[in-house]
């Protein structure tokens, strides 16, 4: 289970909902439910919008709308996931990892914290298009400047590889 | 007697499988930011973030 926290003028419901859908077939059957598919909602109108999805996903991927398992539930208590399990991608970048986990010694922070999850979806996905605004980024982070020297000559060397 | 042992070392085999350390208390979620500490993190503790919840298998 992942919960995001999302800033509606940025982004909205419906888009993570739009990612959520076509990240998995939703006739595909639960095999148990700890990794259950599923849309846990926080208040009616988040049902609402997740129910009106539902119905556009089945018929985007063919799907009746009787035959789609994904679950539509209330969310329950969240519990955050012991702290190896935090912002992941950055388990292979040791020395990002080691000042962010110096910073915040608990996962809860670490998972809460958006310079960590910007480092984990930058340097954890690739996403090659963008280098050039990871560059722009970094100075924003507040990370020590001899890191922030370091990561900005890794991206500037993804920029060049790919001219 | 040996029969509780039993139950015992299948539920500490299942709680190691679902990765949780004996003894390991993980914190619930309670809406507030914890990192404020980098200057990033400060600044977005402020907005008015809203919450969305998934389960992909």
């Amino acid at each position: 289970m992942i919960s995001i926290d999302f800033d509606p003028e940025v982004l909205s419901y419906t888009d993570l909902l739009d990612i959520f859908w076509s990240a998995h077939r939703c006739d595909q059957i639960n095999s148990s439910r700890q990794y259950m598919n599923g849309v846990f909602y926080h208040d009616e109108a988040q049902k609402k919008t997740a129910e009106k999805s539902r119905a556009e996903a089945a018929s985007k991927q063919g799907v009746e709308v009787a035959r789609v398992q994904t679950s539509i539930l209330p969310v329950a208590k969240f519990t955050y996931a012991e702290d190896y399990h935090q912002k992941y991608y950055l388990t292979r970048f040791s020395e990002v990892r080691d000042v962010l986990t110096k910073t915040y010694p608990d996962g809860k922070s670490l998972a809460d914290s958006t310079v960590a999850a910007r480092l984990n979806a930058y340097l954890g996905s690739g996403m090659k298009k963008d280098w050039s605004l990871f560059v722009k980024e970094i100075p924003e982070f507040g990370l020590p400047k001899e890191l922030e020297g370091a990561l900005s000559k890794a991206a500037s060397g993804m920029i060049k590889e790919g001219e | 007697m040996k029969f509780r042992l039993i139950i015992g070392g299948v539920i500490a085999g299942l709680a190691l499988m679902a990765g949780i350390a004996p003894g390991e208390k993980l914190p619930k979620a309670d809406g507030k930011v914890s990192a404020m500490t980098l200057p990033l993190d400060a600044k977005t503790a402020k907005v008015k973030f809203q919450t969305a919840t998934f389960g992909l298998g």
